[in-house]
């Protein structure tokens, strides 16, 4: 994996063997299959909820990671992409139409919302950007509160799932292998665009936009389709939740959901691709318990994302490459040591530039 | 005349909030999450010290005063012990950083207030309405007006006239300079901030009679902050003023004529100021630049 | 006369009261390096903005190839073949300095907006020919940040080249670098130019530099071109001499 940091500077990786690497993604890939394929019959039904809103959260964390991670596009709106996708499978179920159909639409609406607004806040940057996008998503909720045809507060129930092709998706197990198979297409789907040219110019631009210009890349562009096929993902996050929830109702739009998966993305660590994805799965669950012991979740919420923000700032991904790192400077510092053998001043500890 | 009336009393509390926050921003470059946090810090701390009750004026506007100042006091501290840090750090993180706080405030207000919504009473004198050409109006408003107006007021001879305005203004400008030219950096950002947390605070006091208080506020109140803030202009306090006047009368001319639009008057606003002067009303080109690379 | 590449015309640019270019004009012949020098606020940097589209003239009017290009983008002006270095080297520091050289070799392709692709093998030969031609392959797994000062600037120069250029603006080439350093820019820069064809605008303090590279200088004093000519002849003008190079002792 490149690095895929912005300013924020990164401690490279230790230099790890090629073949090393192949083997660890294998056996990271391995690992989730197994997980994956094992869960519904270790699993009960209650539990294997969170597991479906930790599967959803890991794309939606993904998608989010193309903005915040790689393209240096601060979203606070990305609910509202998120509730898009819910309320067009919500609304298709009762138009009978089929979930692979419906998944699609989901996606389409989505992108094309994110698109919309994307070329309405293309003169804007940075804070302007942020807070702009968090209003057109607290528009899109107040319009879905006020809209009788989206259920107002109470949403839309029973969204069922229809079985596609004799596969009886209302079927616990099949469900779960039905979303964990749309949520891994989808992340792969990023991991493409990550390692496109396009994703590489993204990356250019988060780093220097005025560089990336004087090189003839179109910046505003880039970002208008880095918002289009984050809003996509996320639609895809949305729609999958809404199937999985059986219900879709405001909640999906509201802010906080615009701010779970930045939470999510800074736990695992958004210098890597998969660290959205640890810090979604780990962030679900945490919640989950988090529930069970406290009624004030937003308290112990609030402690967390900052004890992670000031002792871990490139999340828990991090943690080998911050361990290996430290241990480096350490023999660095034994080896000056043992270099100086005079008199004299011990010799200055190498400034790191900038 | 009720729209004039009302949209001017919404305005000016809009205004309290928001005048802390672009001062912040303005002077210390901190997008300050949390200041929903302290809003409603505020609020719940005057509650309690008026213990919900109807109370004379001059002791009702004691009071939420002492409230504003305990709110400021937690704001200090936390600048001293989170702020210091996150100064360092690239923007979105500090922007976490603060999102953190504003958690962990509503949360704090959770656990001690609970959930349930708490109403407080106006002044005694004030409970009632008078009628004014034709119009039924509160007159808890007229004392919202003058806290409003006082604080502008205030505020610009604060900055324009004292010495310490001055330095806030240098600050502001260019902290570094600021610094070699002798001004104690550290000092002007605890007071800035101590005196923005203390807006916050005496907004959320105000407030308290006009709304059903539940920790939930921090949310709603703080992002219509941070739209007066951007439609004003970042770190202006007269842009700020001016945004949040504009947004209480549409918003409560739009209740009356068009009820559906009016939770929309923000977003409208809003958006329709951004895409046509990404910078603000009165915001400079200096400050939008700072704000862009935020 | 040979072909024109660029042609900048009776340019005014003002900075609030301040007259920073004040009916300027230049032509960059084809193929040639042309420098233009002056002392410190002469406008050297505003006429270099004007030219590269980072600033817009009040009047007058830049050609590039051609065309117009006084309101143009920067974009549109990569697009007909201009490349620029800055002052202080602009390079993507997180990034190593191959993925730097990459990131300019995929702008110069175009057609990057396309998310579903692979980075495309034929560029690499491309990154490898740009890398060696700044001497900078056994450097190419190191961050950019990381680099010296004068491997900064050759990596940004590098990052103009992968563009293919017709005109390079190189402003300040040599600015912070030792001796050595210096040394080994000039040569490369004038092996690149022979190597290229392209034409060469720069602007240098250095005088030494100044004379090793151009065959044509303007002279910039107060935002009004002094003069222009062949290097020999400049140096002989008593104006000349007396608001710049005697100035510097020469």
């Amino acid at each position: 994996m490149a690095t895929l940091a912005g300013r924020r500077p990164v401690p490279r990786r230790p230099a790890v063997h090629r073949r090393w690497r192949l083997a660890l993604r294998l056996a990271v890939a391995v690992a989730v299959l197994a997980v994956v394929l094992a869960l519904p019959h270790t699993t009960d039904g209650g539990l294997l909820f969170v597991w479906e809103t930790a599967a959803v959260q890991v794309l939606f964390a993904t998608s989010v990671n193309l903005l915040f991670g790689e393209a240096g596009i601060p979203s606070f709106g990305q609910a509202a992409f998120f509730g898009v996708g819910a309320y067009t499978v919500a609304l298709g179920v009762g138009h009978g139409w089929s979930p692979p159909l419906l998944l699609l639409a989901a996606i389409g609406c989505a992108g094309l919302a994110a698109g919309l607004t994307g070329l309405l806040t293309w003169r804007t940057t940075g804070l302007a950007f942020a807070m702009l996008t968090l209003a057109v998503a607290q528009a899109c909720y107040t319009l879905v509160i006020r809209t009788d045809a989206f259920g107002g507060f109470n949403g839309i129930p029973s969204v069922t799932i229809e079985p596609v092709a004799g596969l009886r998706l209302d079927d616990p197990t099949v469900f779960w292998y039905f979303l964990a198979g749309c949520v891994g297409l989808g992340v792969l789907a990023f991991w493409r665009i990550s390692r496109s040219p396009f994703g590489h110019t993204l990356r250019s631009i988060r780093q220097d936009e005025v560089r990336a210009a004087f090189l003839g890349v179109n910046v505003r562009a880039y970002r208008v389709l880095a918002f289009t096929l984050a809003g996509c993902g996320a639609g895809l996050a949305g729609a999958l939740f809404g199937y999985a929830n059986q219900i879709v109702t405001p909640d999906a739009m509201f802010w906080t959901g615009s701010a779970t998966p930045i939470i999510m993305l800074l736990l695992g660590g958004m210098g890597y691709f998969l660290g959205p994805a640890a810090g979604a799965v780990l962030f679900t669950w945490l919640l989950h318990y988090l529930n069970e012991i406290t009624t004030s979740f937003l308290f112990v919420t609030g402690l967390l994302l900052l004890a992670v923000l000031i002792f871990l700032p490139r999340g828990l991904l991090s943690l080998p490459a911050t361990a290996a790192d430290l241990a480096a400077r350490l023999a660095r510092r034994r080896a000056r040591r043992r270099a100086w053998s005079g008199p004299g001043p011990e010799p200055a500890p190498r400034v790191a530039d900038e | 005349m009720i729209v004039l009336a009302t949209g001017l009393s919404d305005g000016m509390l809009l205004f309290l909030v928001a005048s802390g926050l672009t001062l912040i921003l303005g002077v210390m470059r901190v997008v300050n999450f949390a200041h929903g946090g302290f809003f409603v810090v505020g609020a719940y701390v005057s509650y309690e010290f008026l213990r919900g009750q109807s109370r004379p004026i001059w002791l009702f506007v004691l009071l939420i005063l002492a409230a504003a100042l305990v709110t400021a006091a937690v704001g200090v501290a936390s600048e001293r012990v989170l702020f210091r840090r996150l100064y360092q750090l690239p923007v979105e993180t500090s922007l976490l950083g603060t999102y953190a706080l504003l958690l962990i405030l509503s949360g704090a207000v959770q656990l001690v207030w609970g959930q349930n919504p708490r109403s407080q009473s106006e002044p005694a004198a004030l409970v009632t309405s008078f009628r004014l050409a034709g119009a039924t109006i509160p007159r808890y408003d007229i004392l919202v007006v003058a806290v409003g107006l006082v604080t502008v007021i205030g505020l610009h001879l604060l900055i324009r006239r004292t010495d310490w305005g001055r330095q806030l203004t240098a600050v502001a400008e260019d902290r570094f300079m600021a610094g070699l030219l002798g001004v104690n950096v550290n000092r002007v950002f605890a007071l800035t901030f101590g005196l923005g947390i203390a807006l916050a605070g005496l907004g959320g006091g105000l407030a308290g009679p006009t709304l059903s208080l539940v920790p939930d506020v921090a949310l709603t109140f703080i992002i219509q902050a941070f739209a007066v803030v951007i439609i004003g202009g970042f770190g202006s306090v007269a842009g700020s003023f001016v945004a949040a006047l504009i947004l209480g009368l549409v918003h409560s001319f739009l209740v009356t004529q068009a009820p559906w639009l009016a939770d929309f008057s923000l977003y409208l606003v809003m958006a329709l100021v951004l895409v046509v002067r990404p910078r603000g009303l009165l915001g400079s080109r200096v400050a939008g630049a700072a704000g862009g690379a935020l | 006369m040979s072909e024109v590449a660029l042609r900048a015309h009776r340019v005014v640019k003002r900075f609030g009261g301040h007259l920073a270019l004040d009916d300027v004009s230049l032509d960059l012949a084809a193929g040639q390096v042309h420098a233009v020098i002056g002392p410190n606020g002469a406008g050297k940097s505003t006429l270099f903005g004007v030219i590269a589209g980072e600033h817009r003239p009040e009047r007058g009017r830049v050609w590039l190839a051609g065309r117009d290009v006084t309101r143009a983008s920067p974009r549109a002006r990569v697009r007909l073949g201009l490349a620029r270095a800055f002052q202080v080297a602009r390079v993507f520091g997180e990034m190593t300095v191959r993925d730097n050289i990459t990131s300019a070799v995929l702008a110069s392709a175009g057609g990057t907006l396309a998310f579903w692709r692979g980075v495309p093998d034929r560029h690499a030969g491309r990154v490898d020919e740009a890398l060696e031609r700044v001497r900078l392959a056994d450097q190419q797994a190191k961050l950019a940040r990381e680099l010296s000062q004068g491997d900064r600037k050759r990596l940004e120069i590098g990052m103009a080249l992968a563009l293919d250029p017709s005109v390079l603006l190189l402003d300040e080439p040599t600015a912070g670098m030792s001796p050595t350093e210096t040394e080994a820019t000039v040569e490369l820069i004038r092996q690149l130019w022979r190597a290229t064809g392209m034409a060469i605008l720069l602007t240098e303090h250095d005088m030494k530099v100044v004379f090793d590279l151009a065959q044509q200088l303007t002279v910039l004093h107060y935002g009004r071109v002094l003069c222009t000519g062949e290097p020999e002849q400049v140096r002989r003008r008593d104006d000349v001499i007396e608001v710049y190079l005697g100035g510097r002792g020469g």
